[in-house]
C-alpha cells in the first residue's frame, strides 16, 4: 500500500471537486503558455522582418550629416576602410552583414547620378582575418536564425537590395539601379563609360523605392581609385540583427571606432523594444492575475477537502500516522494536481498558439518545448504555495474532537 | 500495563465549561477485560480517547509501563499507537476510498512496515469471515462485516492494547454477537480489551466493569 495509490484513489473519489481546481490551473497555464509562445514567435517575425529591410546601422564619419537616413552615405567627408577590418576582427554579436561604400556625385551621358563603390563578398573572403568564426558570413549566434517564411527568401538577384551585398564584381563591371538604368537605357551586358573609364552593365538592380534605384554601383577599389581616394569609405553599412541592436549592438560599435560616428533607425529598433516590453509585461500581468485565482482556487479546493477529511485524518491518527505523513498525503495530492495541471496547460496553451498565432496575426508558431519546463514548474508552485496553509491546518486536526463528533 | 492517575478534563462549549472527566483513576493490567459502562455524556468515550494517547488530559498522568505517555513527543506517541493500541469505533470509520484489503494493510503500513505482509492481512481477514470481500468498498459491505474490517484494521499490527467505543452500538443482535465473541476470543489470546458500552448485556462479557457517572468513576 504505497501513499501515492492513496492520492490517487481519493482524487478519483472526488472526481468532480478536483475538476474544477485542476481546470482553473490548466487554463492559466494554458493561457500564459500560449501568450508566451506567440510572443516567442512574434518577436522573431518583428526581427526577420527588419532584417530584412536591409542595413540598419550606418558607420560614418564623425562630421556626417543623418538628415536623411537613407542618403546619408553621400558625404564630402571620409573615413578608413581598415574600420571594417576592425569590426571584423572584434567578433561583435549582431553583426549580420557589412558593407563598406565610398559614394562620390557623376555625371553619365549628362544624366547627374551618384556612383557607389561597394566591396562584393569574394573580397571578404580572401581576406585571411576575416576568415573562420569571425567572419561576418558565419552567421552570428542568435542572429538571423529566425525562421523564414516560405518565398521570402531573397534571390540572388536582389542580394545587394536586400543583404547589402554581392557575390562577384570585377573592377570594371557595374550594377545599375532601376530608375537610373531606364534614364540612361542602361541594358544587362551593355557598357557605360564613367569618368572616362568603360564600364560593363553585370546586371540592372530590381526597383526598391529607395535612392538605391538611382545610383550605379562599382567595385569600392575602381571607385576610390576614380576618385584618387586609396583606403577610404563614407560609410559602412551594417546589417545588424534587430535583437542585438536592442542589447547594445550601436554602443559597443561606438565603444570600438571612437572616431566614427554611429547612427541607426531608432524608431524601428524602439518599435521591437517597445513591442517585446509590451508583451512580456502583458505576460507577466497575466501571470500575476492567473497565479492569484489558482492559487485562491487551490487553497479553497485543499481548505474544503481538509475539512471534508477531518474524520479521516483523525482516524489515520487514531492508527498511528505521524503529523509528517499527513503532510506528505495532502502535499502529493497538491504535486499531482500541479503537475497534471502544467502538463495539460502546456499542452492546451502551445495548441491554442499554434491554431490561433496565424488566424490572429499571421504568423508561424511552433511549439517551444522550453515552455513545458516552466509551466511545469510554475503550475508546481502555485499548487505546492496554494495547500501550504490547508495542510498546516490538517496537521493541527484534534482527533478527540473529531471522534466526539460520534 | 496502562494506568490512569487521576485524570481531569474539561470542555470549552460555547455556552459553558464541561469536566467531562474528574479525578479518574483506573488500573488496567496485561490480559484484562473491561467494560467502561455509563450513560449518555458520563465522559466514557472521553477517558477511552484519553487512555489511547489521542488527547492530553488537563490533569494527572496515562502511565504506559511507567513511562507517562504525554510526556513522549508527538512523534513517539503516534508511534506507540501504530504498535500497540488498535481502537474500534462505533460507526467503524473506514476509509471510503479503500477496499477491505487496503483498509487493513493501511494500518499495518503507519505500524512503520516498509512492506506490507500480504499472507498476514489474507489470515486475519480469512478469521474476520471477509476473505470475499477483499476488493470491496466499505460501502459495498453490510454494518457487521465494515465492523469486522475495522476489528481487523485494529488486530493486524499486533497491538497489545484494543480500546473499542460502543463497537456493538450499530448492529443488530446478530452481528453485535458476532463482534463480542470475537472480542472476547482475542482476549483469550493474551490481548488487553477496553470495551465502551452502555449495554449491560454487553458489558457483562467483559472480566470487569467501571462504571462512570458524571466524569467519575462511581463503581
Amino acid at each position: 500500500m504505497k501513499i501515492h495509490q492513496i492520492v490517487f484513489k481519493e482524487m478519483l473519489q472526488r472526481g468532480n471537486q478536483i475538476m474544477f481546481s485542476l481546470l482553473a490551473i490548466t487554463l492559466g497555464i494554458a493561457v500564459i503558455v500560449g501568450i508566451k509562445n506567440i510572443t516567442i514567435f512574434s518577436e522573431k517575425a518583428v526581427s526577420r522582418e527588419l532584417d530584412t529591410l536591409g542595413a540598419n546601422i550606418l558607420i560614418l564619419p564623425k562630421s556626417a550629416s543623418v538628415q536623411d537616413y537613407y542618403s546619408a552615405d553621400f558625404q564630402d567627408a571620409d573615413i578608413p576602410e581598415v574600420y571594417v577590418d576592425t569590426l571584423v576582427a572584434s567578433g561583435l554579436q549582431g553583426l549580420d552583414n557589412l558593407s563598406p561604400k565610398l559614394s562620390l556625385p557623376v555625371e553619365v551621358s549628362g544624366q547627374k547620378t551618384i556612383l557607389t563603390g561597394i566591396l562584393p563578398m569574394n573580397e571578404f573572403k580572401s581576406k585571411d582575418v576575416w576568415q573562420g568564426e569571425l567572419g561576418i558570413f558565419s552567421r552570428p549566434e542568435g542572429c538571423g536564425t529566425t525562421p523564414t517564411i516560405p518565398g521570402l527568401g531573397a534571390s540572388s538577384s536582389k542580394t545587394l537590395v536586400r543583404k547589402r551585398v554581392v557575390d562577384d564584381l570585377s573592377a570594371n563591371s557595374i550594377l545599375a539601379g532601376h530608375d537610373i538604368a531606364s534614364t540612361l537605357n542602361l541594358k544587362e551586358q551593355g557598357s557605360v563609360q564613367i569618368m572616362g573609364q568603360i564600364f560593363k552593365v553585370e546586371a540592372v538592380l530590381p526597383a526598391t523605392g529607395t535612392v538605391d534605384d538611382n545610383r550605379i554601383f562599382a567595385h569600392l577599389h575602381s571607385v576610390q581609385k576614380l576618385c584618387n581616394k586609396p583606403g577610404a569609405i563614407n560609410v559602412v553599412e551594417v546589417v545588424g540583427c534587430c535583437s542585438e541592436i536592442s542589447k547594445g549592438l550601436v554602443a559597443k560599435i561606438n565603444k570600438l571606432l571612437p572616431d566614427a560616428k554611429v547612427v541607426t533607425i531608432t524608431q524601428i529598433v524602439q518599435t521591437q523594444v517597445n513591442t517585446n516590453r509590451i508583451m512580456n509585461k502583458l505576460s507577466l500581468a497575466m501571470l500575476i492575475i492567473i497565479a492569484i485565482i489558482s492559487i485562491a482556487s487551490i487553497s479553497n479546493y485543499m481548505f474544503a477537502n481538509v475539512y471534508e477529511r477531518r474524520r479521516e485524518i483523525g482516524i489515520y491518527m487514531a492508527m498511528g500516522s505521524k503529523p509528517s505523513w499527513i503532510v506528505e498525503v495532502f502535499m502529493l495530492k497538491a504535486l499531482y494536481i500541479g503537475l497534471i495541471g502544467g502538463i495539460l496547460g502546456y499542452v492546451i496553451g502551445t495548441t491554442m498558439a499554434l491554431i490561433l498565432g496565424p488566424k490572429l496575426i499571421n504568423i508561424p508558431v511552433l511549439p517551444v518545448p522550453i515552455l513545458g519546463v516552466y509551466a511545469v514548474a510554475i503550475s508546481l508552485a502555485i499548487s505546492l504555495g496554494a495547500s501550504i496553509l490547508p495542510v498546516i491546518q490538517a496537521t493541527k486536526v484534534d482527533p478527540f474532537v473529531i471522534m466526539q463528533e460520534d | 500495563m496502562i494506568k490512569a492517575h487521576n485524570i481531569s478534563k474539561k470542555f470549552r462549549t460555547r455556552h459553558s465549561r464541561v469536566d467531562a472527566l474528574k479525578n479518574v483513576s483506573l488500573h488496567i493490567i496485561k490480559g484484562d477485560f473491561v467494560s467502561i459502562t455509563g450513560p449518555s455524556g458520563s465522559g466514557k468515550s472521553t477517558l477511552l480517547l484519553t487512555l489511547g494517547g489521542m488527547s492530553a488530559p488537563h490533569e494527572g498522568k496515562i502511565m504506559w509501563n511507567e513511562e507517562s505517555v504525554y510526556d513522549w513527543g508527538l512523534r513517539k506517541r503516534a508511534e506507540w499507537r501504530a504498535k500497540m493500541v488498535g481502537f474500534m469505533f462505533q460507526t467503524f470509520n473506514l476509509i471510503p476510498y479503500l477496499t477491505v484489503f487496503e483498509n487493513v494493510a493501511i494500518a499495518e503500513r503507519l505500524s512503520g512496515k516498509k512492506t506490507i505482509d500480504k499472507n498476514k492481512i489474507l489470515k486475519i481477514l480469512d478469521r474476520m469471515k471477509l476473505s470475499d470481500r477483499l476488493e470491496h468498498l466499505p460501502r459495498e459491505l453490510s454494518v457487521g462485516q465494515q465492523q469486522r474490517v475495522a476489528m481487523a484494521r485494529a488486530l493486524i499490527k499486533d497491538p497489545q492494547l484494543i480500546l473499542a467505543d460502543e463497537p456493538t452500538g450499530n448492529l443488530d443482535p446478530k452481528a453485535a454477537d458476532g463482534i463480542l465473541d470475537m472480542l472476547k476470543e482475542i482476549n483469550g489470546e493474551g490481548k488487553t480489551v477496553v470495551l465502551i458500552t452502555h449495554d449491560p448485556r454487553t458489558a457483562s462479557i467483559a472480566k470487569r466493569n467501571i462504571h462512570i457517572e458524571e466524569g467519575q468513576v462511581a463503581s
